[in-house]
């Protein structure tokens, strides 16, 4: 499930309220959700965790659901 | 048994059976973070049985705040429960602060949340979530100004791409909500820039504004198509011209450019790779100086980057057909036809990736996927040199550094270690205090006046300055001194009248993070950046503070310390001497006055653009304008310059003049300018120069000189320049007076004891 510090990261991303980010989202729902904010929203992901994604993993993302599986493997193999 | 663990507690119980207390706790709490993410009503329920067993200790405030923050959207109820308790039991720690402030912010009490916030903020100043919930919560109560100025602060201590394109977002919208109806705050400025190049270029702009704003600068950026600059740079309909932009940075990504440089190899001809070279910066020469005619915004361009690995490896740099030999040559060709345009700068782009390193720097994934080659790290280092530029350009620099002494000129406290105990020399600690005094006084030799202003006894610091034996800095280095045990603030004020500039010209180094906090407190114009916490990195500070950095370097900034060291020996004369007038007489000064010729040029674009105390129209103009002035058959541009006994002082005022037109009856001669370097008042030399320009209309057989004052923020004191020398008021026009003298029919009196030598005389 999705926590706080992930929705306001997206939130910041997308330019929109935390509130309005849902794991229902994806990028046929969050208009701004372009491949330049795609890609923005890589390296702010990137950042925060401390996590590598490579170039298929990006292709791959396609909603909220798939960063939040995706921060939860990256993290649980980096031990937290 | 993992049946048997019910909370926290019990958990704690077990993990000590194999591991020390205090990891066992810090096990502990990393799981509750884990739940917190995860489950946070589970977390809520095992936190609340450990708060009312009072094992508050295995909570800890972070987990709180965390778990307070997880459930505010869902539940502020139980998240302001829980709040209620951990304010009880941690009421300063900055993590549960915050976490109240955004519950009071979700609750849209933005009051109460500014209070929790500022109340985080005083015991950790530089705390992120605190700062950028204080700086929301001013936003929507309406105090902008202050709101602005802690976004900057967040930005500074956040440097992530992400948090400043939210921060720019939400800035953009609280200024175009208060319609420029605030005020911005001290030392803050505007600049209009425009992005254009062959990258894409939107994660930059994020970043550039953020550097911007951590300067003091709100930027509005225009950018670029992906490489349409050229079309962009040609095309006077294209945006670029049409944002009116003052500062114009263009990205290139050269591997595009000059592909048989990036790609030579041991077959291809050298000869051909420089002809792709050559052909490349003449037609980027040509695109810049075209738009350049057309335009006067300052032109930052990006240099190449060479690879960090090289197919030769050693042999590279022996070898003729190496590639690190066609980047010097593509370098030392850039440098040598863009400068001279005038206004176009190439940026250094290789040596400040090195300062990170360009692994880091750089992100092939980026590269491929977004043709954008940085990193988050090398858009911050990129960004933050285009900040420098872009407040450069707009013709902002710093002038005086203020230094502490204890523990920033030398390690230890005299009045303490004496003379003998400080740390100060050739070894260990000691040098890296020798090295940050060797790069005082190359800021010093640059033309940064330098100034002390220390708690300490006078007695024990004159003690260092004359025995210790590895002093690099000396007494005539310093153009004012305050040792004393009075608060500094008050201080920094006399400091700057002392030294005659504006308070916001100056720069303060101390070790005391209380000092500096007061500082910025009460005297917010005062730059004060933190020094690093270990003296051994002092001179790399030192070395990277661009605040004093002026895109313009003329022989009077090279030449300035000695103008304060001899300003000194001039105040003891003048102590000696009975009169002022028997002083005045004593310096024998001689004014040499000529109309504008290439070599005092620059420096008179420098006054015009710096002078603010002395300055009765406060016009800039850029060289392009002054240029154009000194083409003009009717206008005069004199420069002044002035030696006096103990020295030469260099040019020290500037006066535009312009002839009304020949038919007008009675034709006038206006002064748009006229401006003193604040170095020489009190000398009369004004009177002086006031007296030459009123002769020299009536030479061009102008009935009148007509003068004005448009007054500004700092030049008061020239308010009533004009009427005390005889001039007469006519009708003003808007905020501007006008005063104007009979200058066929009265002279001037000039004062007796300065000699004018007529430079103009000769040419015209």
């Amino acid at each position: 499930m999705m926590n706080e510090a992930l929705r306001k990261l997206l939130a910041d991303v997308f330019g929109v309220k935390p509130e309005k980010i849902s794991e229902r989202d994806s990028h046929e729902t969050i208009p701004a959700w372009d491949s330049l904010r795609h890609l923005q929203m890589v390296m702010a992901l990137e950042q925060q965790y401390g996590i590598q994604i490579d170039t298929e993993q990006i292709a791959n993302i396609k909603s909220v659901a798939d960063v939040v599986r995706l921060v939860e493997t990256a993290r649980g193999s980096g031990g937290g | 048994m993992t049946a048997q663990i019910r909370d926290l507690s019990a958990l704690r119980a077990c993990l000590t059976e194999w591991l020390p207390a205090p990891v066992a706790g810090e096990q502990v709490r990393r799981i509750l973070a884990q739940i917190i993410a995860r489950d946070p009503e589970a977390a809520l329920r095992l936190i609340d049985q450990e708060l009312n067993a009072g094992h508050a200790d295995l909570v800890g405030p972070e987990a709180s705040a965390e778990l307070i923050r997880e459930l505010v959207p869902s539940s502020p109820e139980r998240a302001n429960a829980l709040r209620a308790k951990a304010v009880a039991l941690w009421p300063a720690h900055p993590a549960v602060c915050c976490a109240a402030a955004e519950l009071a912010a979700a609750q849209a009490d933005w009051t109460e949340a500014l209070a929790s916030a500022e109340h985080a903020l005083t015991r950790e100043p530089r705390h992120p979530a605190a700062l950028r919930l204080a700086a929301d919560a001013q936003g929507e109560l309406g105090r902008t100004t202050e709101a602005v100025a802690r976004y900057a602060a967040l930005l500074e201590v956040d440097r992530s791409p992400n948090t400043a394109a939210a921060v720019m977002a939400r800035l953009d919208r609280l200024v175009d909500a208060a319609r420029e109806r605030f005020e911005w705050p001290a030392g803050f400025g505007t600049a209009r820039v425009a992005v254009i190049g062959n990258i894409t270029t939107n994660f930059l702009v994020q970043a550039l504004r953020a550097a911007c704003l951590i300067e003091g600068w709100y930027t509005r950026v225009w950018a670029g198509g992906f490489d349409l600059y050229r079309q962009e740079l040609l095309d006077p309909a294209s945006g670029l011209y049409t944002s009116d932009a003052q500062v114009i940075l263009l990205v290139l990504d050269w591997r595009e450019l000059v592909r048989m440089a990036y790609r030579a190899n041991l077959s291809s001809d050298p000869a051909s790779v420089r002809t792709q070279i050559d052909a490349e910066v003449d037609q980027l020469t040509a695109l810049l100086s075209q738009f350049r005619s057309r335009s006067q915004a300052s032109v930052l361009v990006t240099g190449p980057i060479s690879p960090s690995q090289t197919p030769l490896g050693v042999l590279d740099a022996a070898h003729e057909r190496g590639l690190e030999g066609h980047f010097a040559y593509l370098r030392t060709r850039l440098g040598e036809k863009l400068h001279p345009i005038g206004g176009v700068y190439v940026q250094q782009t290789d040596r400040i990736l090195s300062g990170v390193g360009k692994q880091v720097a750089l992100s092939a994934k980026m590269d491929y996927l977004a043709r954008m080659p940085y990193s988050p790290q090398g858009l911050d280092v990129l960004a933050r040199d285009m900040a420098s530029f872009v407040r450069q350009a707009r013709g902002k620099s710093k002038k005086c550094l203020v230094l502490d002494l204890d523990n920033t000129l030398w390690g230890g406290i005299i009045g303490e270690d004496g003379l003998s105990g400080i740390k100060l020399g050739p070894d260990g600690v000691g040098r890296a205090y020798l090295d940050f005094q060797h790069e005082i006084l190359r800021l010093h030799q640059q033309g940064v006046i330098l100034a002390i202003c220390s708690k300490n006894n006078e007695q024990d610091v004159a003690e260092v300055f004359q025995k210790h034996p590895h002093m690099v800095l000396r007494p005539e280095h310093f153009a004012a001194v305050r040792i004393n045990w009075q608060d500094k603030p008050a201080n920094l004020r006399a400091l700057a009248d002392e030294i005659n500039i504006g308070i916001d010209s100056l720069v303060v180094l101390d070790d005391n993070p209380v000092e500096r906090g007061a500082i910025r407190q009460l005297v917010p114009q005062v730059l004060v950046p933190d020094l690093p916490r270990d003296p051994v990195d002092f001179p790399e500070f030192l070395r990277g503070l661009t605040c004093f950095q002026s895109l313009q370097l003329t022989e009077e900034d090279l030449q300035r310390g000695r103008f304060y060291a001899d300003e000194r020996r001039r105040q003891i004369l003048q102590k000696q001497a009975g009169s002022i007038e028997e002083y005045l007489a004593a310096l024998e000064m001689v004014v040499n006055i000529r109309p504008i010729d290439d070599f005092t040029q620059p420096r008179i674009v420098q006054l015009i653009n710096r002078t603010n105390q002395f300055n009765l129209t406060a016009r800039r103009y850029s060289e392009t304008d002054v240029q154009r002035m000194r083409w003009s058959a009717d206008h005069f541009v004199f420069s002044l310059g002035l030696e006096d006994r103990y020295g030469d002082n260099g040019i020290v005022g500037v006066a535009i003049l312009w002839l009304t037109a020949a038919d007008d009856r009675p034709r006038a001669a206006i002064i748009d300018s006229l401006l003193m370097s604040c170095r020489i008042l009190g000398r009369n030399v004004e009177r002086a120069f006031l007296g030459y320009l009123a002769e020299f209309a009536a030479r061009l057989d102008a009935a009148y000189i007509e003068g004005q004052y448009i007054p500004s923020d700092k030049n008061a004191q020239v308010a009533d320049f004009y009427p005390r020398h005889g001039f007469a008021v006519i009708e003003p026009r808007g905020s501007m007076q006008r005063w104007r003298f009979a200058c066929r029919d009265a002279r001037i009196e000039r004062p007796p004891y300065i000699r004018i030598l007529d430079g103009s005389a000769a040419v015209s």
